[in-house]
């Protein structure tokens, strides 16, 4: 049986520990992008989050109003492709939730 | 945060609450072992810690593709994924330069590993390391943590004996047992 020296044992340490401190230096590297994506994200979810709030309600509101104000006025098969449009954007954002829906994270 | 918390509890914390320390405490707990993964296959430090971060950045993104098991040995999967592929453009760079064999041969693992940059990489010594990070891994929590302190953050003895409390000779004699127990646990990893 090949015996290790103290010498060997505390060259090892000294090896290690350098080792240690390459792969610290890796860990901090990667967690600096991993937090820029992480703010990414979460900037992404509040911007969702604020569009649904208020860009939601006000694109109802502007659709609403043109309805009122410009309908009267345009042809019987623009008036049909001006409610058709809202209602396949709904059917559509609905099939792609269900396309995609996990019950898992 | 509970250092405790298995693979998949932080996992879970990483995609449901976005929380980055989750995701560096499982780095912490596997970076070593897929860096020395990445240094056997790349027998070079700079690529390793290239490869290892790449590998690490990729788990990240992929993390929702995570089949369970193992978080440590997916990684390292990755980084050899990885490391084949750096290998590979080397190669066939080199390939090209030289026009000794065209673009698009089929080139195998053997031919990868050879001509490596081995400047500093010492196989046997890479062995030897990971079985004491292995053996260091298995000694009681406190005997790791004067461990740490000295080999790695360079404590005195004194103030570790301090920090727990005992004699300065106490803290020596502890030392010199573990010592001994790591080096029976390294020579029998080298029989092995």
């Amino acid at each position: 049986m090949e015996r290790i020296t103290d010498y060997e044992l505390d060259a090892l340490f000294e090896q290690s520990a350098l080792q240690h401190k390459a792969v610290e230096q890796i860990n901090r590297q990667v967690m600096r992008t991993v937090r820029r994506d992480m703010r990414l994200k979460t900037l992404h979810k509040w911007a969702k989050l604020l569009g649904l709030c208020f860009g939601l309600p006000l694109a109802v509101v502007v659709y609403i109003y043109a309805l009122f104000v410009f309908m009267p006025e345009m042809q019987e098969q623009l008036q049909a492709v001006y409610i058709a449009i809202p209602i396949a954007t709904i059917l559509g954002l609905a099939a792609q939730r269900l396309h995609y829906f996990s019950p898992e994270v | 945060m509970n250092g405790n918390l298995s693979d998949i509890e932080l996992i879970r914390q990483v995609l449901r609450e976005n929380n980055p320390r989750a995701f560096e405490m499982l780095m912490q707990r596997y970076s070593v072992q897929v860096y020395s993964a990445a240094l056997r296959l790349m027998h070079d430090e700079e690529d390793a810690a290239e490869v290892t971060q790449m590998a690490f950045i990729q788990a990240y993104k992929q993390l929702d593709s995570w089949q369970g098991g193992n978080f440590g040995a997916w990684v390292t999967v990755i980084a050899n994924h990885i490391g084949l592929r750096l290998l590979e453009k080397e190669k066939r760079r080199r390939f090209r330069t030289g026009a000794s064999q065209p673009y698009g041969t089929e080139i195998s693992i053997e031919d990868l590993s050879e001509d490596l940059p081995d400047e500093g990489y010492n196989e046997q010594k890479e062995e030897q390391l990971q079985a004491l990070e292995q053996a260091v891994a298995q000694l009681p929590e406190q005997e790791q943590q004067i461990i740490r302190w000295h080999y790695y953050e360079g404590v005195p003895l004194q103030k570790i004996a301090d920090r727990l409390g005992q004699t300065e000779n106490n803290i020596k004699v502890r030392l010199f047992r573990i010592r001994e127990r790591l080096k029976k646990k390294i020579e029998h990893g080298k029989d092995n």
